[in-house]
């Protein structure tokens, strides 16, 4: 049976490169697509303090800059469940980048710009304002 | 067992209208203050649809144009009448309408210049949503 998620989900994302330009990206043990890393904002939290919560949990790394570079609304079924998330991107400098997952079910990459291009990321309109500086807002549906 | 929470993501919007004035109102859900209309995205709506429909239950009017302009966060904040956690959409946005009817979220309204916008007794976050917009367009 289908079953949608009463809310919309908030999440918020860090768009992370080393040294050479390259972006940090992330995937479940098991598919065949990435996304960039974060996740939710809890009740109460601030999206930085998600973020960085996010980022330590998921990576061990402790941010030095954070600075918000847009969003993007997302309706997409997954697992025979519907969600509706709110995803907002976030430029991200850590102290030290460090690519080893922390988490069991996850993988971490570092994309080059024309892997990240040839990748399936979600969410997928993010790959457009790459390499843009101006604050944007867009429609994923 | 009580309800899980979440952040709760809403859209308002500066409307202009064809005199290049924007529209605030006075909200007893904000303490008196004037805001900008606006309200909850539902589950399987765009946030261009709840823009729309807010506007439309709030004011009557229709909009176009919509703007993108900023975020910010509203966490638990002592000027709401309630303990929430909002994530503000703001944008702008343009309107023909002229026939305003307020619901309850409204008491009372202004087309004003955005520059005397500023003197008026604001919500702190929608006096940052008119600065942002004002920077934006200098």
């Amino acid at each position: 049976m289908e079953e949608r998620n009463k809310h919309i989900e908030v999440l918020v994302r860090g768009i992370i490169k080393d040294e050479k330009g390259r972006i940090l990206v992330c995937k479940k043990k098991g598919r065949n697509y990435y996304f960039l890393p974060g996740g939710h904002v809890e009740y109460g939290e601030s999206t930085k303090n998600a973020l960085v919560r996010e980022l330590k949990e998921e990576l061990g790394i402790d941010i030095k800059e954070v600075s918000f570079l847009g969003g993007t609304e997302h309706m997409f079924k997954e697992d025979g469940q519907e969600h509706h998330e709110l995803n907002l991107f976030f430029s991200v400098k850590p102290e030290k980048l460090k690519v080893e997952s922390r988490e069991n079910h996850l993988e971490f990459f570092l994309f080059t710009k024309e892997e990240f291009e040839k990748e399936t990321v979600f969410p997928g309109i993010f790959k457009k304002n790459l390499n843009n500086d101006k604050i944007f807002w867009e429609l994923e549906i | 067992m009580t309800e899980q929470k979440y952040p709760e993501p809403t859209v308002g919007a500066l409307i202009f209208n064809k005199e290049g004035k924007i529209f605030l109102m006075t909200s007893p859900k904000w303490k008196g203050k004037y805001v900008v209309p606006g309200g909850h995205i539902e589950v399987g709506e765009t946030i261009e649809q709840a823009l729309k429909r807010e506007i439309k239950e709030e004011t009557n009017l229709d909009i176009f144009d919509i703007e993108f302009i900023m975020t910010q966060e509203f966490i638990f904040g002592e000027e709401f009448h309630e303990k929430r956690h909002f994530i503000f959409l703001d944008f702008a946005c343009k309107t023909n309408g002229t026939e305003v009817i307020l619901d309850k979220e409204g008491s009372g309204y202004v087309w004003i210049d955005i520059d005397e916008a500023l003197n008026l007794p604001l919500d702190s976050y929608t006096r940052k949503t008119i600065i942002k917009y004002k920077e934006k367009h200098i």
